[in-house]
């Protein structure tokens, strides 16, 4: 057993907090390590400062016995040979796929001094085919779901031989059955003698794949934990959840109030089709729960925006509370009440140049102005009062957006949506990179919610939370629905069947 | 693997079309003015058409990469007035020397544009708009108004024709535009500025040296704004600080025109060559049709909006 | 650098500005006699007016996300169509035809970038290419006409010995500054600027803000123009051989916005730092002129001074 990889007394500081404080640990060759820990625990800054996108303020990194000052990311692939592949992926969508896997080595592929593209793309698909991948490496990036968007990466990562392979949230937008495959390569590389670490916010999958797995907590190394066979699984996840939050506790729910009573129809389709939709009837009523679930890139994502006025429908009949509608933007469909949150967080739905106050206030500001002007008491006390309604965590409304962790942006993003008083939350994955204390947050506020009177359609992907959260569960495969449930006690091998059909 | 939901693939013919749309322009163009006019059929108009739009397909190389990098460069009319300015005052040492000068002048030019924008942080549009008030001055104090010795010889030989067809000038667009299209479709470099305009900070993650590319296609851009400099001269035969004024406008014009958008990465020289021609084409139409040379912005700026449109209609239009 | 740090330093920026502006006041008044005078700068101030109107209205825009190529052709038509209408001595009507048609223009912009969602750069250069064209071709290259008695005397005008074009601009920054700190529209407009998918999908009305921020900014280039058109009695633009009427004065609007610290994209600036931004240039070529230094030296250095300030700017941004 060699030690490849030291990490000694490592820490971080950013304005106002530290983020890591003096971690120190050592990896042998040919494992698979997890690494775990809430949001903020620094697993994120950890793996930047390996690659060379942060320095560290103490401490002193060994890779193969050797002190290792690593300034930048190409330094860490090629001098270090150690590589990662991030949860927001490096791809550029103008260039095609066998360009953007091979991007930094391109002049390797020249023939009298230009790019051989066959070369290119045979050289793209040899790599693709190592993960699994069987696609068209002609088509722009765009034509792709973000989980081949993820193993592209992967096969990014693979061209370069890597020593060390760091693997930060690759599963969330993968389906069950490619993560069963993305484990096998990661088996395979590991018989390689090679090292692996493999971040992931979810806990079962950590379990199935990783010989030993790190926890961190607020910046510290909580302890290292093997994951060997001979103690039970529950137990050790037990260790684990403990010593991430600090307290021995699983995910809990609330209770699914929605399936004894619910009250008026608020939302309805009929038999919507689009590009994406093959004839969606659904219902959700007052006091409900209810959530799309599935594969993912079945429609899920697609329906709600579609209901929201993002995407077009072309037939079909969508009511609520019984007033039929046809919805050509997302203000038509928020005038209606019908407000949309989408996955994607600092794309759509946040200004993150902005502060917190803004970014909760402006999209219902109408609402607190007198001839144009703003009434600033009664602005101020709004969001005041969101903001401690929702626990966000901020030194003052005039934080910066960009300065928050995840599970606060989310936050602030529900709290603009409140501050306009929806009548039907649509939300895609909602709790999304969230840390479990964040999660739980939200399941309580979503509950909550729909009993005082606004329920919630949610795209849920995380199967512990499908079967737990939601009164109803309407599973989608390719545009359609197929099947509903509507249980207190789910059972995850008969949802899983139902995915597949 | 198991089926998901995909968007049609009609992003090829899309692909096609905002490569080429600018070609369907300039040919309906060209047959509408023939037959709206005698004049315009002949070869002398034509041929008059190549040289002048050789100096705004030449700015608009550069722009053309600049533009792709997601920038701005204000600076090349000033670039190009600069080496008519150089070349009327050295020339007569030596037609040689004289190029190489204004070649190094132009590229470090460039380079201190790329490097105020890359490691500095300085916006390009800024950048290069100093860049552009500092060079106005600096050609008014070489050659305060328009005057100088260009060599007969270069002229003759920059503006060769044969019977009637302008041979050089025409090489010259020949050469940029195989020079353009190449470097940006099959070499790294041209790679990189795509990577760079369309997604900087995935193509800093994935090695891409940013910095370093966008030092590079700012020293391109003022290099060939200083060969865009040099044909002037030729065609005036003498320096004059404001002559490549004109041409900063047309550049742009001409890069937007032919497909390159604005938010960068996508795009490229074919369109931007085409776009020149019908630049070219516009004053020499209004000219047979009577209408005064004036009238010659109004239609340029029409047709870069329009064709904005068409393009905006190939594309789908963007939501918000 | 962290992200935190900039923040601060960028609020902290108007300040620096007029640090700066208050050492280099000082500096040139001990080196030239007669610069640190009240009626110099004074003086300044005034000659300024025009391209602190113009920068004002860029602020806005460039706040909203966009940016407005065309203002300095709509400040040079209003300029001709004023003097071409004011002939016969009359002046309210005129004077509201030129804010119409400034209004106008900027309408049109706002349709086309919102509407038709043709590129801010694009439609706003093709909107100066065309108004270049019109200029040239109604005019020809000479000025008609010449401006009513009561906009001479506006332009000319002195309250307690101060400017009163002066004194609008100055009012104008006020009220700007308070729209966008205290209204919905100003807060909107912010949001655009840093944002647009999320203001689309969070329901605020995209096409109507941007309209109305271009209508205002060709109402302001127009009330420049006549303002203008009132200080130099006849109208004669200096035609930019080719390059697009008023390119110059637009593109030191740009850079007096910038040199203010607003910047292109995030909505965050304001407009007065714009207005430092204007009055920095504005001494600084004053300086220069003072200093005798032919033309060209002065628009040399102009560049070379944008650059300096811009680059200190990105300097301490990045320590």
């Amino acid at each position: 057993m060699t030690e490849i990889v030291k990490v000694d007394s490592i820490t971080k500081r950013f304005p106002g907090v530290e983020v890591l404080k003096g971690v120190t640990f050592s990896l042998e060759k040919g494992k698979i390590y997890g690494l775990v820990g809430e949001n903020g625990a620094g697993k994120s800054t950890l793996v930047k400062i390996l690659m060379g996108i942060h320095q560290p303020d103490g401490g002193e990194i060994f890779i193969g016995g050797e002190k290792a000052r690593i300034k930048e990311p190409s330094q860490a692939r090629y001098t270090y040979k150690m590589d990662t592949v991030f949860q927001e992926h490096a791809l550029i969508p103008q260039l095609s796929i066998a360009e953007n896997i091979f991007l930094d080595k391109l002049d390797s592929f020249y023939k009298k001094g230009l790019i051989d593209h066959t070369k290119l793309r045979s050289h793209a698909e040899k790599a693709l085919s190592e993960v699994g991948l069987d696609i068209d490496v002609t088509l722009p990036i765009s034509e792709f779901s973000e989980g081949e968007k993820s193993l592209i990466e992967l096969s990014k990562a693979l061209s370069r031989n890597p020593e060390i392979l760091i693997l930060d949230e690759m599963t969330a937008p993968l389906e069950s059955s490619t993560v069963n495959d993305l484990f096998e390569i990661m088996r395979k590389v590991k018989e390689k003698g090679k090292t692996l670490i493999f971040i992931s916010h979810r806990l079962e999958e950590v379990f199935k794949v990783c010989d030993d797995i790190i926890v961190l907590r607020d910046g510290n190394l909580e302890g290292i934990i093997s994951n060997n066979l001979k103690e039970d699984l529950l137990s050790i996840r037990k260790k684990v959840i403990g010593m991430m939050t600090g307290t021995e506790r699983g995910l809990s729910f609330p209770e699914k109030t929605g399936l004894k009573s619910k009250g008026e129809k608020v939302l309805s389709l009929k038999n919507v089709k689009n590009k994406w939709l093959r004839g969606v009837s659904l219902e959700v009523h007052k006091g409900e729960v209810v959530a799309l679930a599935g594969l993912r890139g079945q429609g899920q994502s697609e329906l709600l925006r579609t209901i929201a006025g993002l995407l077009p429908e072309e037939d079909g009949d969508i009511r609520i509370f019984g007033e039929k509608l046809h919805i050509g933007s997302p203000k038509e469909a928020i005038d209606h009440g019908i407000f949309y949150v989408s996955d994607r967080r600092d794309e759509e739905e946040l200004w993150l140049t902005h502060d917190v106050w803004l970014n909760i206030s402006v999209a219902s500001i109408n609402d607190r102005t007198r001839l144009g002007f703003i009434r600033k008491n009664k602005d101020k006390e709004a969001v005041e009062k969101m903001v401690s309604r929702l626990r966000i965590e901020t030194p003052s409304l005039a934080q910066i957006v960009r300065n928050l962790s995840g599970g606060n942006r989310q936050k602030v993003v529900l709290g603009k949506y409140l501050l306009a008083r929806p009548k039907i939350l649509l939300m895609d994955q909602p709790t999304m990179g969230l840390d479990v204390g964040a999660k739980m947050e939200i399941y309580r506020l979503l509950r909550k919610l729909s009993d005082e009177g606004t329920p919630t359609l949610a795209v849920l992907t995380d199967l512990e939370e499908v079967v737990n959260l939601p009164d109803r569960l309407l599973v989608m495969r390719e545009g359609e629905i197929v099947k509903e449930f509507s249980k207190e006690k789910m059972d995850e091998e008969e949802l899983l069947d139902s995915y597949y059909g | 693997m198991v089926k998901g939901i995909r968007k049609m693939p009609d992003s090829r013919l899309k692909k096609i079309l905002l490569d080429w749309h600018i070609y369907l322009v300039l040919a309906v163009f060209w047959i509408v003015s023939c037959a709206a006019s005698p004049f315009f059929r002949t070869i002398d108009t034509f041929s008059t058409i190549l040289v002048s739009a050789v100096p705004i397909a030449l700015v608009g190389l550069g722009q053309t990469f600049v533009v792709l990098s997601r920038g701005f460069d204000l600076s090349i009319g000033a670039v190009a007035g600069l080496a008519t300015a150089v070349a009327s005052v050295t020339m007569h040492f030596g037609i040689g020397p004289s190029i190489g000068l204004i070649i190094i002048i132009s590229l470090v030019i460039g380079a201190i544009n790329g490097l105020g924008v890359s490691k500095l942080n300085i916006d390009s549009f800024v950048m290069t708009l100093g860049m552009m008030f500092f060079l106005t001055g600096v050609n008014f104090l070489i050659r305060p108004s328009p005057g100088g010795f260009i060599p007969g010889t270069f002229k003759r030989i920059l503006l060769y024709h044969v019977a009637g067809f302008p041979l050089v000038p025409f090489l010259i667009l020949l050469l940029a535009a195989i020079v353009g299209i190449l470097v940006l479709q099959k070499r790294k470099f041209g790679r990189e500025i795509y990577a760079v305009g369309g997604a900087p900070q995935s193509a800093q993650m994935s090695g891409v040296n940013v910095d370093r590319t966008r030092i590079k296609v700012f020293a391109v851009s003022a290099l060939s704004a200083a060969m865009a400099g040099l044909f002037i001269s030729a065609r005036i035969g003498s320096g004059n600080a404001e002559a490549g004024a004109p041409y900063l406008f047309d550049s742009f014009t001409a890069v937007f025109m032919g497909g390159t958008l604005v938010t960068g990465g996508v795009g490229g020289y074919r369109g931007t060559v085409a776009s020149a021609l019908i630049i070219a084409s516009i004053g020499q139409i209004l000219q047979f049709l009577g209408i005064t040379i004036w009238y010659h912005f109004i239609v340029k700026g029409l047709l870069l909006a329009g064709v904005a449109g068409i393009q905006l209609f190939i594309v789908g239009r963007r939501r918000a | 650098m962290n992200r935190v740090g900039r923040f601060q330093l960028f609020a902290v920026q108007p300040i620096i500005l007029t640090l700066a502006l208050i050492v280099i006041i000082t500096i040139a008044g001990f080196l030239t006699p007669g610069f640190l005078t009240f009626r110099h700068l004074k003086m300044v101030l005034y000659c300024n007016t025009m391209l602190g109107i113009l920068a004002l209205a860029q602020t806005l825009v460039i706040l909203s996300g966009g940016i407005d190529l065309s203002i300095g052709s709509t400040y040079w038509i209003t300029v001709m169509l004023g003097a071409l209408f004011m002939v016969d001595g009359n002046f309210i009507v005129p004077s509201i035809v030129c804010i119409v048609v400034g209004a106008t223009i900027g309408i049109i912009n706002g349709v086309g970038v919102s509407r038709l969602k043709i590129p801010h750069v694009v439609m706003t250069l093709a909107m100066m290419i065309i108004l270049t064209g019109t200029l040239y071709v109604t005019t020809g290259g000479g000025g008609r006409g010449r401006a009513a008695p009561e906009l001479i005397s506006l332009s000319t005008g002195r309250i307690f010995g101060f400017p009163i074009i002066s004194l609008v601009w100055i009012s104008l920054t006020v009220l700007f500054h308070i729209i966008l700190k205290m209204t919905a529209f100003g807060w909107k407009v912010r949001a655009l600027g840093s944002n647009l998918s999320a203001c689309y999908c969070s329901g605020i009305s995209i096409w109507k803000v941007q309209v109305l921020v271009y209508m205002i900014s060709g109402i302001l280039a127009a009330l420049a123009g006549l303002l203008y058109l009132g200080w130099a009695r006849t109208p004669y633009p200096t035609f930019q051989s080719g390059a697009g009427v008023g390119a110059d004065i637009m593109l030191q609007s740009i850079a007096a916005v910038i040199i203010g610290g607003t910047m292109f994209s995030g909505g965050r600036g304001g407009v007065e730092r714009t207005f430092l931004g204007v009055l920095i240039l504005a001494v600084l070529f004053s300086i220069l002129g003072m200093a005798g230094l032919g033309m060209e030296w002065q628009i040399m250095l102009n560049g070379v001074i944008i650059l300096v300030i811009v680059g200190v700017h990105s300097r301490i941004g990045q320590q």
